[in-house]
């Protein structure tokens, strides 16, 4: 009716699919697992706070970059980034004050500022209360809080290869840092 | 026979939602179309079926460019669509400027899915949505401007994209619509 336009039809019929049962799934999803997860014992606690910062690379608030940065340890971008990151067995928080204007990848990200831009993980994305993510995001679990805004796709595939590297711009050097 | 209910309301029972959810589960890896921005209880809900959600916050703009928005998603095709209340909220040409730039991104058995409050039989207005379970929302008052139930026949005018389906009006006034293209 009303002369609609022929619509695709699927080439073959899939095999119906269970959805996973939530409470028996080791996996993603939700507030309740995230916390869990995270929950630290006394053994695997930072001993200091000093050993703390070792192990993650800061950019200040007031640090524009513009650029490629790859890493081998956690980081904290307070800052404003423009190019890529790439943290590929890394933890990457964007911090409140923070703002990416790119695509990222990381073994696990926080949003907790703003992302314009693709991200790829292998396991955790969150997205924070006041965290703003604008782009599509490819990782293995994906937990929104309440408060936090997100437009773009949402693919969580369990076995997802997110790869080592990004196309993007040849990496960073110090000439390229300006304060913002 | 019907009563109105009060302004707010914390939880609704869906009579059509275990049928999209149903024909979810029947789909490997099905793409679903959320018109609104993420919200973690349907995100959670739904990366149980394995789905790829795609969050389209519509209601940003006043004049949203449909195509345009669309476009960054060229060649994918929807399985569901959630349309929640939204489509009351456009005016005739908005709604038919929507439905020409979906047909591009649907399939020949894709489903959608609207809810929303029936004036005079429930006068709660917009909501925002969120996806509980195969038959739960949770619904929260949402301020927005412009809110316009159609009727059928306007649906049927505008929105020819899709037919409806099926349509079931709840005890409480709110009415669930079940769309379908052919």
């Amino acid at each position: 009716m009303f002369g609609k336009k022929q619509q695709p039809k699927r080439s073959e019929p899939v095999p119906p699919a269970q959805p996973v049962n939530k409470a028996e799934s080791s996996g993603p999803l939700g507030a309740d697992t995230e916390a869990e997860s995270h929950q630290q014992t006394p053994t695997d606690r930072p001993q200091s706070r000093a050993f703390e910062r070792a192990s993650t690379s800061f950019i200040g608030e007031g640090l524009l970059i513009e650029g490629t940065i790859e890493g081998a340890e956690d980081m904290v971008v307070e800052g404003r980034v423009v190019g890529g990151i790439s943290l590929p067995d890394h933890h990457l928080t964007v911090a409140a004050a923070g703002s990416l204007d790119t695509e990222l990848l990381a073994a696990a990200a926080t949003v907790e500022g703003c992302v314009i831009g693709d991200v790829r993980a292998s396991d955790l994305v969150t997205i924070a209360a006041g965290g703003d993510v604008q782009g599509d995001i490819r990782a293995s679990r994906v937990a929104l809080e309440d408060g936090a805004r997100f437009k773009g796709s949402i693919d969580m595939d369990a076995g997802a290869a997110v790869g080592s590297s990004l196309p993007v711009e040849p990496p960073v050097d110090a000439a390229h840092l300006k304060t913002a | 026979m019907f009563t109105r209910a009060s302004r707010k309301r914390a939880a609704f029972t869906s009579h059509v939602l275990p049928q999209v959810c149903a024909e979810l589960a029947t789909r490997e890896k099905p793409n679903v179309l959320d018109i609104g921005g993420g919200v973690a209880s349907t995100l959670d809900f739904l990366s149980a079926y394995g789905a790829r959600v795609f969050f389209l916050d519509l209601a940003e703009a006043d004049h949203a460019d449909y195509r345009a928005s669309l476009q960054a998603y060229a060649g994918t095709l929807f399985d569901v669509c959630f349309f929640w209340d939204y489509l009351h909220r456009l005016t005739p040409g908005q709604l038919s400027e929507l439905s020409d730039a979906l047909v591009p991104y649907i399939y020949s058995d894709t489903l959608g899915y609207s809810i929303f409050s029936v004036p005079g039989f429930n006068d709660a207005g917009p909501h925002t949505f969120r996806l509980c379970s195969a038959e739960q929302l949770a619904l929260e008052p949402a301020a927005v401007k412009g809110y316009q139930p159609w009727s059928y026949r306007e649906f049927n005018t505008c929105f020819d994209a899709f037919s409806i389906e099926q349509d079931v009006l709840s005890e409480d006034g709110y009415l669930e619509l079940l769309f379908a293209v052919e």
